[in-house]
């Protein structure tokens, strides 16, 4: 027993010597607390709630929120182009947008409310032939950041289903979308499912366009829809099967 | 980060560890368990046998914590007994503040036994505190704890 005595005495009096500045309290978290204040005092801890990573503007990383390692790739999923966009940011988010137009004058956009610092979110349905300009956006509670703007030159190619969205008018909605080819067919077949596949019927717009007419689903907060169409004299080229969760109009 | 996360899990186990000792010292010396209730400063805690969960809330930062108590003697006067005591606690440390952090401990004590039902321990120890976020701040120092319990 006085051996152990004496261990514990020696390394009592030696922890001082190794610790950064020696604390006395009265309650655990009170001693906790003086290490926190320390951690503030020397950088090391953010002076800012709900922000451990810092952000609190005092030049200490990672301050301000930023968009790093932005990667796009043009990519053929046969029927469609799309753009495999993945990006990172300094610090963990609430909710990622990409907003995509063209020199046309089409824009389009999507969001997804997200965590985390390492970002997947990809641009689908692009225009075959032409160029579509795009930026990035991030947010957190308190902050969000826009990216450069970046431009993606899309090939020509025939058979492609492009520019996908969704009209939404209380709670029905309605899907259009556009089929590049030189003398496009009159007919697609349309189906969607919130809770169970259903017929949605498609018809020939304008141009190269079709639309679908308004289904009343009571599209609401946390909803997802399942949407299948095709053009039945070419099914292999044009059977975009996809899903969209509410607040999105894009895919 | 990773390393922290190693740590923790060290500790995890550790605490696992001393725990089944513990119960099982408890079993074989034939003591069985009380459930006790109580406050500390500035906490709450359950007790069971040696063992404890607390939970105490600073300005800064709460605490969700284990406690192993290892009696010593037990020493009656009069209507009271005095049991000094030795004990380990680790705990993790949740603050807006933070990404994370632990505490750990030893320390030694006296409690006051004033009835089968009412107990008032003391204690003052050495305890390391490692918390990170931007940095890792790890420090060490002497912390001084109250509790009173009510035990069924």
């Amino acid at each position: 027993m006085n051996k152990k005595i004496l261990i514990l005495a020696i390394l009592g009096l030696m922890t001082p010597l190794v610790a950064n500045a020696w604390f006395n309290s009265f309650g655990t978290t009170g001693g906790v607390d003086q290490v926190i204040k320390k951690g503030q005092e020397s950088g090391q801890i953010s002076t800012q709630p709900g922000q451990p990573g810092g952000g609190d503007g005092d030049g200490n990383e990672p301050g301000a929120l930023t968009i790093s390692n932005v990667s796009y790739t043009l990519k053929d999923a046969g029927d469609y182009y799309w753009i495999d966009v993945s990006f990172n940011t300094n610090k963990s988010v609430t909710k990622i947008e990409v907003n995509w137009y063209r020199a046309d004058g089409w824009n389009f956009s999507k969001y997804k409310n997200t965590s985390g610092t390492s970002h997947i979110l990809p641009i689908k349905y692009l225009k075959p032939n032409t160029t579509t300009y795009f930026v990035i956006k991030a947010y957190t509670a308190t902050e969000n950041v826009q990216s450069s703007q970046y431009s993606v030159a899309v090939s020509n190619a025939d058979s492609k289903v492009y520019d996908v969205y969704m009209n939404v008018n209380s709670g029905q909605v309605r899907l259009r979308w556009h089929y590049f080819v030189a003398s496009p067919p009159n007919n697609f077949y349309a189906y969607y499912r919130k809770t169970a596949w259903y017929n949605w019927n498609a018809h020939y717009s304008s141009g190269d366009e079709y639309v679908t007419d308004y289904a009343n689903i009571g599209w609401t907060t946390g909803d997802q829809l399942d949407v299948d169409f095709y053009n039945p004299s070419n099914r292999s080229e044009t059977n975009i099967q996809d899903s969209i969760l509410y607040g999105n109009q894009c895919f | 980060m990773e390393n922290k996360r190693k740590m923790f899990a060290l500790i995890i186990v550790l605490a696992s560890l001393g725990i089944l000792a513990l119960i099982f010292t408890d079993k074989a010396r034939g003591e069985e368990g009380k459930l006790g209730l109580g406050a500390n400063w500035p906490g709450v805690q359950v007790r069971y046998g040696q063992l404890e969960f607390k939970v105490q809330f600073g300005a800064l930062n709460t605490i969700l914590a284990g406690r192993g108590y290892f009696p010593i003697a037990k020493i009656p006067v009069e209507a009271l007994s005095f049991n000094p005591y030795w004990g380990i606690e680790g705990g993790y440390i949740l603050s807006s503040y933070l990404a994370g952090g632990f505490e750990t401990g030893g320390f030694a004590g006296l409690e006051v036994e004033f009835n089968k039902n009412v107990k008032l321990n003391a204690d003052i120890g050495l305890y390391l505190v490692d918390v990170w976020g931007k940095g890792n701040v790890l420090d060490v120092g002497m912390i001084t704890n109250l509790g009173v319990y009510y035990y069924f």
